[in-house]
Parts: structure tokens; sequence; C-alpha cells
């Protein structure tokens, strides 16, 4: 397998991303017409043959999702492209649709297919003008094109896609609540089970997919899952978008097999760190994700449960010797605090008192109890949370106390 | 305009709720009482389930209209590029402290993540994005808006 193997920016400032004829000329929407003539069953072997696993976060296996969804009986299903990505540090799906808007398209047409929706909708971030403004055009030419509308590209096969438009809630990239939010309800995650393959949006099974994971469905059905399979190393398998940023020289959004170390994230495609500074931790998937110190620089960020690194939302911040932690502490407490949505207790109370306390350590009245209750409000958000938002707004601070990065909270 | 001319453009669906009230609120800058009101009716909902879904979102307000909303991204990654500078310099100009919701001419409010990382700190001011804002910018920028005096 050669080295830089392009799966979801292969396209990237080669098309034009307001035109399908654009995209049609380098290949676009030609493996959808094989597709077509594929029975579903056939398609989700391909996928799970694949080992293609969720990019916005979880690391779910793609194919088993389809599988699930697929397997109940259902005159209505959908199929949903979950675009609110809100991660900070993490803009893959933004690119995505800016730069190939037709390459999801085309994706969700195949998923849509292989699971039997009948409709499917893109939920975009509400902060994403140009993104919306692309694939909402991307849409408006399939059907032109009849890609979408009543039995496509000479099919007997229907699919229509609608865009809808998040009003900007972070949780809301959460898939229960990505649902809710749709339905015209306050973007609470729901409880688990009855899981979305079952009963999702409108009650309906439901597939929801990072646009990420869409954007790898095509080349997938193109070139076979076993060759996708074969990209990537040390048990991950394919390629991510990752957004390295911080003290880099040249921060951005890089396409890299799974497997990638993070020392050539940083010097192999960041182009290293900037001179006269030094990186003292990287954190690795957004203010979600853990905190790493150069001397495990040579682990690769994994899907795996055993792994040392996990890979998260794919952003990369490497963070300076001069910076000042409890300062980044604060910024991190006041996204979860205002992000929580406020429907359990100790997600919503929690993170707000954890916010004051980092207030005052940061003001410097920071006292014997506060640093007692730091640790308690810790466990309780890491172990009693309805949903991952406030296990995940522990992550950070836990490891700040592990390695020691802040002396007064040990 | 009126918030009934805009209802009548949407289907009575689920999945058109929360767009109809984003271009009410976009047309009339926020979601008072009379819009929560006749929303409810059209879309055969109580009012109390309007207000629950509508206050739920940041960017739909239902505590009154802004003359101007001045956002600033305070996530890691703008942190770590010194958007705290900002923030107290944006503060310092308007002499009002960020998140107070209590002065209806300007409205400073901390942001999550815009998505635009590699260019921060990011600054948006009623709907227009500054990048690389440095605490320098903030007089610049801001001087040009008049709207909140």
């Amino acid at each position: 397998m050669e080295e830089n193997q392009k799966v979801l920016t292969k396209r990237w400032r080669k098309v034009d991303p307001r035109e399908l004829t654009s995209y049609r000329k380098l290949g676009g929407y030609e493996v959808l017409q094989r597709v077509l003539q594929m029975k579903p069953r056939l398609i989700i072997e391909e996928i799970v043959k694949s080992g293609l696993q969720g990019r916005g976060g979880g690391g779910f296996p793609t194919g088993k999702k389809w599988e699930s969804a697929a397997s109940f009986e259902s005159d209505e299903k959908y199929f949903i492209c979950n675009l609110d990505e809100s991660e900070p540090g993490t803009y893959k799906d933004r690119l995505l649709a800016e730069n190939d808007p037709h390459q999801l398209i085309e994706g969700i047409i195949i998923g849509s297919y292989a699971v039997g929706a009948k409709k499917a909708y893109i939920y975009v971030n509400g902060n994403f003008h140009l993104a919306h403004f692309l694939l909402e055009r991307a849409v408006n030419q399939a059907y032109e094109h009849h890609f979408l509308g009543q039995g496509l590209m000479g099919s007997d096969y229907s699919l229509d896609i609608e865009i809808f438009v998040g009003a900007g809630a972070y949780i809301c990239g959460e898939e229960t609540a990505l649902i809710n939010s749709i339905e015209g309800k306050r973007g609470e995650p729901r409880k688990r089970p009855p899981y979305t393959s079952e009963c999702g949006l409108f009650n309906k099974p439901t597939v929801v997919n990072n646009a990420e994971t869409i954007a790898s469905i095509p080349w997938i059905m193109e070139h076979g899952g076993t060759k996708y399979a074969q990209i990537g190393s040390n048990g991950d398998v394919g390629t991510k978008i990752f957004c390295i940023d911080g003290i880099v020289k040249n921060p951005g959004a890089y396409e890299v097999p799974m497997g990638t170390d993070i020392n050539d994230l940083i010097f192999k495609y960041a182009g290293g760190i900037e001179s006269g500074d030094e990186p003292w931790f990287a954190q690795i998937g957004g203010s979600a994700g853990q905190l790493v110190p150069p001397n495990s620089f040579a682990d690769s960020p994994s899907y795996s449960r055993d792994a040392n690194v996990s890979v998260g939302s794919g952003a990369l911040l490497v963070i300076s010797k001069n910076q000042d932690i409890k300062e980044l502490m604060l910024s991190w407490m006041n996204f979860f605090q205002r992000e929580s949505c406020g429907q359990c207790v100790p997600c919503r109370e929690g993170t707000f008192r954890l916010k004051m306390i980092l207030e005052r350590l940061k003001n410097g009245n920071f006292s014997k109890e506060d640093k007692d209750d730091f640790h308690k409000l810790i466990w309780t958000l890491d172990n009693t949370t309805f949903c991952a938002l406030g296990k995940f707004s522990a992550i950070a601070l836990k490891d700040v106390v592990k390695y020691g990065f802040c002396k007064e909270l040990e | 305009m009126t918030i009934q001319n805009i209802l009548t453009k949407y289907q009575v669906r689920q999945e058109n709720l929360l767009r109809a009230i984003k271009e009410i609120q976009k047309e009339f800058g926020s979601i008072d009482k009379t819009a929560i009101d006749e929303i409810a009716r059209y879309f055969k909902m109580k009012p109390a389930a309007v207000f629950s879904a509508a206050s739920f979102y940041d960017q739909i307000s239902t505590k009154g209209k802004f003359n101007m909303v001045v956002k600033i991204c305070d996530g890691a990654n703008c942190n770590t590029k010194k958007s705290t500078r900002v923030i107290e310099e944006i503060e310092r100009f308007f002499g009002q402290k960020i998140d107070d919701s209590f002065n209806f001419k300007v409205k400073i409010q901390r942001e999550s993540c815009f998505g635009f990382c590699a260019q921060g700190p990011i600054m948006v001011v009623n709907d227009v994005m500054y990048e690389k804002v440095t605490p320098e910018r903030v007089d610049d920028i801001l001087r040009g808006y008049t709207d909140f005096q």
C-alpha cells in the first residue's frame, strides 16, 4: 500500500465544490451506479469487511450499525449525516463539506440504500454558513441530475435528502440529542436502550453516521473493503483527518493513515514545533480528550479500548511550556458548563461548581476545601452522569492531576 | 413580514419547528411571548413545549433583542492563542463584563468553537467573523460599529 493513500481528501482543490459536473469528471457517482445493482446485504458485508469505525469519536464499527438498522422491519427508516461537529479544535467535517460536498451525498445515498432508508437528513452546525450553502447547492444539483428523488439513476429506489441546520448546541452532536433536535425538542440525550438503530428519529429505525465516516464509503465501495482494511497499522484501519493546532509551524487538517504516531503528526505533517518554543503536552480529541506528555509522543492514537492514546474527534493541540495551565483548565470547564444540557444534576451542577473552583484557583483564593471538592466533583462527573458529556468533562482535569501539571491540585 | 407570514411557509411537521423559530429569530431578533404563542397555535403544541425547545439553543434568544452581539471563542485552541487577553480588551471597550445579560444594547458572549481554529482567536460581531484577533485590534474593529451607543 502506498504511503500517502488518500481516501477522503483526494479531490480537494481539484474538484469545484460548486459543480456536480466537476465531481463527475473526476469519477464521482460512478460507483453509485454499480452499488444500486447490488443487494443491500452485500454492501453491508463490504463495509463490515473494511473494518471502518465511526469517525465521530466513538469508533463504533459502521458495518455493525448498518447491519442492526437493516435487520429491523419498518415501513420508514432514516439515515442521518452528523455534521454538527463542535468539539473545540475539530473542523474536519466542515472541510469535507466545503471541499467535496458531493462525496458526502454519494456516501449518504449508498448508506441509505444499504439500510433501506427512503429519507436522509444532513444535520449541519449552525455556524458553518459556507458548508451549508455548498451542501444545499449540491443536493439541488443531485436532484436535477436524478441522483436523488423518485427512482434515482433509473433504479427502482427513491431517496430524499433534507438539510437541517442546528442552532448552536454542542450536545446535539450526540446522536440521540441530534434526533430530539430534529424532532423540534430540546437537544437532550435519550436513555438507551432502545438504540437508535431500532427506535430513532420519529421512533423509526435510524442510522446516524459522522460525516467523515460517510465520506469514506464511496472509496470503500469502489476499491473494496479488503483494500481499505489494508490501509493503516497497529490494529487500526483506514485513513483519518487530524486537525493539528497549537505551537506547530503549519497548523491545519491532514489526512493520515491510522496508526500514525504523534511525533509523525507533529513533525512530518505539521512541520514541527515553532522555533523557540517547547511542547509541554498535547491534547488529543478536543476539550473532551486526554493529555499526552512528550515522552508518550511515540504512541499512535487508536480506536482500540486498550490503547494508551485514543483518537477521539481527531484534534491534536500541542501546548507550549509557557501556557498558563489554570487559564486552560478554566477554558475547558467554561466550555462544558456552557454546553451541559442541564438534564442530569451531576453534570449541570458539577461542571458549574468546578468552574467556580477553577475561577478561584486562577484568582489565587483557592482553599483546602476547594481542593477536596475538586477531587470529589471529578469522581462524580466521571461515574454518575447520564451521557458521556459529563464523563468527558473530567478527562483532561484528571490528567492534569495525574501528570502533576498544576501544583495546587496535588 | 409578520410572524404569520413566516409560519405559513412551513408545513406543520415536527422537524419544521426549529426551522420556523430560527427564521422568526432572524427577522425579529428574538423570540418573545407573542411569538411563542403564535408558533404554538400554528404547530398545535403547548406554548411551554415551544419555549422549552427555543430556550435550549445558543443561537435563539428568548430574553429580548440586542442591538449588537459580540461573540468571542474561548475554546481550548483559541485560549492557547490568548483569547483571554482579547476578552479583557472587549470588556474594557464596552465597560461591561462578558456573559452579562442585563444590558440590552450589547451582548458579549463566550462561544465554544466556530471550527476555524487554525485562524484563531475568532471574534464574531453581528455575524461578521474576524480572524486572528489580537488585543490591539479589538479597538479598531469595534469602533466600526455604532449600534450600541
